[in-house]
């Protein structure tokens, strides 16, 4: 019932998306360094203020890369614990963040001048 | 003892939530996820620190969310359909307990919504058509025909006259009244125990779409 009553602003929705659309690509900017493992791969991520809501989220996205080819995955003995999934960027998701970004920066500069003329 | 086993009951009921509403992606892709995830919080708990308190688990739950958002989240991941909680999922719990007080297959209607849901689990659909058909309605006539079955003819004495004459209170339904009254209990509880659970199943679904 609730449902049918739009959300008093509709900025957070719009947000979430943008947010999981550009987490995805930090996600694989995170890995150009090289080789990462999922816990590491959160805590970085969640070390930016405002970018990751659910830690939980990430994990069904780095799946979603391993399956469309963008990162490659590598078991790997750790010291302490049971082994870990490494996560490596493949060579397609390398030509994937180059592109994104060069978009990323036109559109950023686009909406920061739309931005501070719509302030005066 | 219990301040040991309690944490790591939580982290299995979460782990336990969290398969369950990740059922609608591919299985090796759940499974992935969920051990993922799994792993993820063994090594929060470790680098935490030595003592693994109730405490530090809530955290490291809260921080991984709610898993129906993880689960909307996944969704959205593998463009698998947004599972909106629609009003025919909202009559559920109501059809089942008392469809067949509204009309004569209200309860039947009620199952068909219920398979039709993409919101419970085959178990919790098979528990929730078992118990009871036609909902309330089965305790409530069994119950009368029960009752009405043991203060019967056989407590009715006849008169000269041919006047009959019954005495409701017998030795024989006073003896069995405690445990007729337990069984009854159970009977009306439990379709409204399982329509209870359907309702928070829903509520949870419903919050987890709105993050």
């Amino acid at each position: 019932m609730s449902r049918m009553v739009p959300p008093p602003d509709a900025a957070p929705r719009d947000l979430t998306q943008l947010r999981r659309g550009l987490l995805e690509h930090c996600v694989l900017a995170l890995l150009r360094s090289g080789e990462e493992y999922g816990f590491e791969i959160v805590r970085r991520l969640s070390e930016c203020d405002g970018l990751v809501t659910s830690e939980g989220t990430i994990y069904p996205l780095l799946s979603r890369l391993r399956r469309d080819g963008l990162v490659s995955t590598t078991w790997r003995e750790s010291t302490a614990g049971p082994p870990r999934r490494y996560y490596a960027l493949t060579d397609r998701g390398r030509a994937t963040l180059e592109s994104f970004i060069v978009e990323w920066a036109r559109v950023r500069d686009a909406v920061d001048l739309l931005m501070k003329e719509g302030r005066g | 003892m219990s301040e040991l086993t309690t944490p790591v009951h939580a982290i299995d009921e979460y782990l336990h939530a969290l398969d369950l509403s990740l059922r609608d992606l591919p299985s090796d892709r759940r499974r992935e996820i969920v051990s993922e995830i799994r792993e993820h919080i063994g090594e929060a708990l470790s680098s935490g620190g030595s003592e693994v308190s109730e405490v530090a688990v809530g955290n490291v739950l809260e921080r991984m969310g709610d898993p129906e958002e993880i689960a909307d989240d996944a969704r959205q991941r593998f463009g698998l359909a947004r599972r909106e909680v629609t009003w025919q999922d909202w009559l559920v719990p109501v059809l089942l307990p008392f469809g067949t007080f509204l009309a004569l297959f209200g309860w039947l209607a009620g199952v068909v919504l219920l398979w039709k849901s993409k919101h419970f689990a085959r178990w919790e659909k098979i528990v929730a058509t078992a118990v009871w058909p036609f909902g309330l309605a089965l305790p409530l006539y069994a119950g009368a025909f029960i009752a009405g079955f043991a203060s019967g003819p056989a407590d009715c004495i006849e008169r000269p006259g041919g006047v009959t004459e019954c005495r409701a209170e017998t030795t024989h339904v006073v003896f069995s009244w405690s445990v007729q009254q337990v069984l009854m209990t159970l009977a009306f509880v439990a379709p409204l125990a399982v329509a209870a659970y359907l309702t928070v199943r829903l509520l949870r679904v419903r919050r987890g779409l709105r993050h």
